[in-house]
């Protein structure tokens, strides 16, 4: 039986995706919410964010999708995750998920909260 | 914020930008560049400006330059411009400082080196798509080999200079060459190496590496 668990995703390819998870963005926008949401430990360049994105989108993660707004910039392109990129950063949660759980086990390395 | 400044910076992007491989800049390079002047807008220091987004797109650069590289037909050229080089190299040390081409052995072991790196090189051509592959191939894997070897020939004059200076066989070539001197009768053979050598290996690259697509398709076609 194939094995049909998505591929590992990057920590900026994460990012991106959860970005998009609330609905479709721009580039601007994305960029704006990875370092609100990774509170600024997260800070995408605009080449890495493109690259990220070329990524997500040939491997059908993302999609582009038409800008609804009629006073929006019509250079600006727009992108929303597809159901395959909500599958993939499911999956790569789950990754991180099992990790702090072992982490947790190991409490003189990570004590985790109070 | 003063716009000039700003305008500058925007154009120094998008030249930077044009330095990507084709495969990005056809089409992500325009919003890339839409969002940095989004970004200069809000950020009046130009210095900050560049301090947090040059080294993204110098990073950006190499990693593009780097997966294009790694691309079938570059992969290609490069993994037989090396074998070829690697072969070139060794006949080019025996030659200088192994006496290879004293005797009749050594010269057919060079000839039969050699020989192996042009076939090497033609057969970079037997994987590709199109001819059109084929030809650019060759024409990288030659200018990959002539380059590694014409390094190790350098490599050896500047090294083994007091060496070759007492050679026989330098020595009897340097007197047929009439230069002046040996270091640049050195200098000049170097330099000939270079530009006609590098030449040289592109041509055979190219003729191979597209004879060998040839065969090959005819071959398939034969087959089939």
């Amino acid at each position: 039986m194939a094995d049909e668990t998505p591929a590992a995703l990057n920590t900026a390819a994460l990012h991106v995706l959860l970005a998009l998870a609330d609905g479709p963005r721009h580039g601007y926008a994305i960029m704006q919410t990875v370092a609100a949401e990774s509170t600024g430990t997260v800070r995408l360049g605009p080449t890495t964010l493109y690259r990220t994105l070329r990524t997500l989108h040939d491997t059908g993660l993302v999609r582009e999708v038409p800008d609804e707004d009629p006073a929006g910039d019509a250079r600006r392109r727009y992108y929303d995750i597809t159901e395959a990129g909500r599958d993939a950063a499911r999956a790569e949660l789950t990754r991180l998920e099992a990790l702090i759980s072992a982490a947790r086990a190991k409490r003189h390395l990570y004590p985790g909260p109070a | 914020m003063n716009p000039a400044p700003h305008r500058r910076s925007i154009a120094a992007y998008r030249a930077i930008l044009r330095l990507y491989p084709r495969a990005f800049r056809d089409h992500w390079a325009e919003e890339t560049l839409l969002l940095f002047a989004d970004l200069s807008r809000r950020q009046p220091a130009v210095t900050a400006l560049w301090r947090d987004n040059l080294p993204d797109l110098v990073r950006g650069l190499v990693a593009e330059w780097w997966q294009e590289l790694a691309r079938r037909p570059w992969r290609n050229a490069l993994a037989h411009g090396a074998v070829a080089g690697t072969l070139l190299s060794t006949a080019t040390v025996a030659g200088n400082l192994g006496q290879l081409w004293s005797t009749p052995a050594g010269r057919v072991s060079s000839w039969l080196i050699t020989g192996a790196a042009l076939t090497v090189l033609a057969l970079a051509g037997r994987s590709t798509v199109t001819i059109g592959q084929a030809l650019r191939s060759g024409l990288f894997g030659g200018l990959i080999a002539l380059t590694l070897a014409n390094v190790t020939a350098t490599v050896i004059v500047v090294a083994c200079f007091d060496h070759l200076r007492h050679d026989p066989l330098q020595l009897a070539a340097f007197a047929a060459s009439h230069e002046p001197d040996f270091r640049t009768y050195q200098a000049n053979d170097l330099l000939g190496g270079w530009l006609y050598g590098s030449t040289a290996g592109a041509v055979l690259g190219t003729v191979g590496s597209g004879a060998g697509a040839m065969l090959s398709r005819m071959v398939r076609a034969h087959r089939t």
